[in-house]
């Protein structure tokens, strides 16, 4: 069997008195798109801020295509793509700057590829990330994160705050990163439909603690109402213990 | 609270608590030193000697510097940009604009005029200097300061670094007349006659600025030299790729942090060595112009490092997700900015090496340096004199240099308590010593002078050897150095101080200065502790 490209056991984490993440464990097998959802706060940016190794395992561990990404991080950093949900891509510089600074991390860059997402996305090289709207930013980021076509694909909140069709470009894009063998998306969200849209495995998560973690067919299966298979939302507050957000009255 | 005027005057206590709490205990410290010298009978400085620059002049000038940052909202904003740096979300408020400007003008002023009339009364004076003490003009004189400080940085400009050219034009107006005052020992109430009626004028001004930054009245004018921008961009674009990853994260550091030193050197070079034109018959005056134009480097070095040890953007030291994800490793990333601070100091010697003979020529002061040159080789012979001469040049460019990387170590650990804990630790170390030297020399530590200088020494370099110990071990441990970079490090670290110690062997042939003391000045003045912690500190930032 293959080594799961992330492997999570009995993580956890607190920050001061808060506890972040409670004896999570994952292990999440390649090829798939995995969303992560849960409330604002629920530990989602935690569990990968761990993944990165921006944050070391305080109890448990983490491994990354079967390696500690704190120990070390250019081997596990190079296989990445990383879109994160701050958006905090240097302000001073140009599209084609980014372009260019990026290309040079990653030896699998694919200058085509970057060149046609750039395209696709109406992006011009000469312009300033400061001057770019919020959905420019995003894309930017974007064919940064994707243009050497990682093997893992992080994308932490990447469509919150945007517009329609910017979150369309990005689904579109984790669509394109699973249509090529073997990679795998890492996909954190609280838009429950956008999850339900295009995840093969869903990870429900509350207050640090895992409440699910299920293939989406198999969570649709095992939840039935009436016959009909339940929605995402409902699923995620019947498992919280919220009310589920009203339905359309049709 | 109950009014705006509250609500405001509570921002501002709460954002700079810790800066006032500091202002009060270093005046409550002074105030305790001056009623012990005049209970006890201590000496009280008797002319304007370096304990009362360091105990009195140094901080009440930085704590003006602060304040007018505090109150103008210099922490905000972009100085360098078009934009008012008043702060936009209190536009929203249901305040008038008159109220929005003087709020904090009010408070500003109010605090300034609290810091002078204490330093006044409270610091202990010397008692024989060439003018008394004026009660009122330096405190109005701070006044004045803030209020066109106000003025200028609120005001919104039709195109990007203008504010920066209005205020050092403005600013160093203000300061000539503090200059001439002094000089021309210039009276009270012809002082109070020339500043008080600007404080109304800088008022109006600043309310005006306001007003139209509040409705975005001033044009941007910045959009003809964007496209010219972006011509030569998309022009620049064309360029190869980086040849590796160092290339592109070198590239990155020289953009954001590299051309500033050489900018500010360039930017006030030419204004010191014009000086040299008004000293031709003064030969003490040409040799201070030379001093200070030898300082300029490293002391704006000290000025740019402040901003090239934080990892992040703003008011943040912690690392920012887009650096923390390069995959790089702690030690390439800190090897990137490193190499970017010597090519920023090269650039900044490349201007002042040039500069200073062309402007000594032009300006006709060469024979007074050239005689001085010629007697200090005829004492030590040339080639002395020409190491000499080198060696100050060396020590002066890696002094530089030191000065931009060895905090970096402090900003890379990314914790805002130990960055600013330090930034306080050094202040009221530079307070304490100017004062604390003179009381030692003045009360025997003359006869314990190579005895203090010794075991001094060899403290500095047994807890260095002891430091440097542990951060190897460290660096080893969580592999952030391989073995033979550490090696390597280590080698050329002591290759360093042995041919340093050669050179002071050489220089310093004489039985006066023992041989165990050049080697101790060897090792501490070469960088080991601080640059190597360097590593360590932004892998505990980027991996919490």
């Amino acid at each position: 069997m293959h080594e799961p490209v992330i492997q999570i056991e009995s993580l956890s984490r607190r920050f001061g008195q808060k506890s972040a993440l409670d004896d999570v464990t994952l292990r999440l097998p390649r090829g798939k798109v995995y969303g992560l959802v849960g409330a604002n706060g629920a530990g989602k940016t935690t569990i990968i801020r761990h993944v990165l190794g921006l944050l070391r395992a305080e109890r448990g561990s983490v491994r990354v295509f079967g390696m500690d990404p704190v120990a070390e991080p250019v081997a596990v950093l190079s296989r990445i793509g990383y879109l994160s949900e701050e958006n905090d891509l240097p302000a001073w510089m140009r599209v084609g700057e980014l372009i260019r600074y990026t290309r040079a991390f990653f030896p699998a860059w694919d200058d085509a590829y970057a060149e046609e997402l750039r395209r696709a996305f109406s992006l011009d090289p000469a312009a300033r990330i400061r001057d770019l709207s919020k959905g420019q930013k995003a894309r930017t980021g974007l064919v940064a994160a994707l243009a050497h076509r990682p093997e893992l694909l992080v994308l932490d909140e990447p469509s919150s705050g945007l517009d329609p069709i910017v979150r369309r470009d990005i689904l579109g894009a984790v669509l394109r990163t699973t249509a090529l063998e073997g990679r795998t998306v890492l996909f954190s969200s609280h838009l429950l439909d956008e999850v339900e849209a295009v995840a093969d495995h869903v990870i429900m998560i509350s207050d640090g603690r895992i409440l699910l973690s299920a293939p989406m067919e198999e969570i649709r299966e095992r939840h039935r109402v009436d016959g009909k298979a339940a929605s995402l939302d409902a699923v995620f507050h019947s498992l919280v213990g919220t009310p589920s957000s009203p339905l359309p009255v049709g | 609270m109950r009014s705006p005027a509250t609500a405001f005057a509570w921002a501002f206590a709460m954002r700079h608590r810790v800066g006032f709490l500091l202002l009060g205990a270093y005046f409550v410290a002074v105030g305790a030193v001056r009623f012990l010298a005049l209970t006890a009978g201590l000496r009280l400085p008797t002319e304007w000697d370096v304990g009362f620059a360091f105990l009195v002049v140094v901080p009440g000038s930085l704590a003006l510097y602060w304040l007018i940052i505090a109150f103008t909202f210099g922490y905000n904003g972009n100085l360098a940009g078009r934009q008012s740096v008043y702060p936009s979300r209190l536009f929203t408020l249901p305040m008038t604009n008159t109220a929005l400007t003087a709020w904090p003008m009010l408070y500003g002023a109010a605090s300034v005029a609290l810091l002078w009339l204490t330093t006044r009364i409270v610091a202990p004076w010397p008692v024989n200097l060439p003018i008394a003490v004026p009660l009122v003009w330096p405190g109005l004189l701070g006044l004045v300061l803030l209020a066109w400080t106000q003025a200028i940085i609120w005001a919104s400009y039709p195109l990007p670094m203008m504010r920066v050219v209005v205020t050092v034009v403005g600013l160093t107006s203000v300061q000539v007349l503090s200059v001439l005052a002094i000089e021309f020992q210039a009276s009270e109430t012809l002082m109070v006659a020339l500043l008080a009626p600007q404080l109304p004028l800088a008022f109006v001004v600043a309310r005006h600025a306001v007003s139209r930054a509040r409705r975005g009245g001033v044009t941007d004018r910045s959009a003809a030299f964007e496209r010219i921008g972006a011509a030569l961009a998309r022009r620049g674009l064309r360029r190869e790729p980086f040849a590796s990853a160092t290339a592109a994260q070198f590239w990155l550091e020289w953009k954001r942090f590299g051309r500033s030193l050489p900018m500010l050197v360039a930017f006030v070079l030419p204004v010191e060595l014009l000086l040299l034109w008004a000293s031709r018959n003064a030969p003490t005056l040409v040799y201070a112009i030379l001093v200070i134009v030898a300082l300029t480097p490293p002391f704006l070095a000290s000025f740019t490092a402040l901003a090239a040890r934080k990892s992040g953007a703003g008011d943040d030291y912690g690392v920012s997700p887009f650096t923390a994800t390069r995959p790089m490793s702690s030690a390439a990333l800190v090897g990137a900015r490193l190499t970017m601070a010597v090519w920023s100091v090269a650039a900044a010697w490349m201007l002042v090496i040039p500069a200073v003979p062309t402007a000594l020529l032009l300006s006709d002061t060469w024979p007074i340096v050239a005689d001085r040159a010629q007697a200090f080789a005829s004492v030590v012979g040339t080639p002395r004199a020409i190491v000499c001469g080198a060696l100050v040049l060396v020590t002066l460019i890696l002094t530089t240099w030191r000065q931009m990387v060895q905090s970096l170590y402090l900003g890379l650990s990314g914790r805002t308590g130990l960055i600013k804990g330090s930034g306080v630790v050094m202040l009221c170390g530079v307070v304490a010593i100017g004062p604390l030297v003179e009381w030692a020399w003045a009360n025997g530590a003359r006869e314990w002078f190579w005895v203090l200088l010794f075991s001094s020494l060899g403290i500095i370099v047994a807890a260095r050897t002891v430091l440097a110990g542990r951060i190897a071990v460290r660096l080893h441990r969580d592999q952030l150095l391989s073995d033979r970079s550490l090696l390597l490090g280590a080698a050329l670290w002591l290759a360093t101080v042995t041919a340093l110690y050669i050179v002071l062997l050489w220089l310093f042939a004489t039985p006066i200065v023992p041989r165990f003391l050049l080697l101790l000045i060897a090792t501490v003045t070469v960088p080991l502790v601080r640059l190597s912690a360097a590593p360590l500190a932004l892998a505990t930032n980027r991996h919490r």
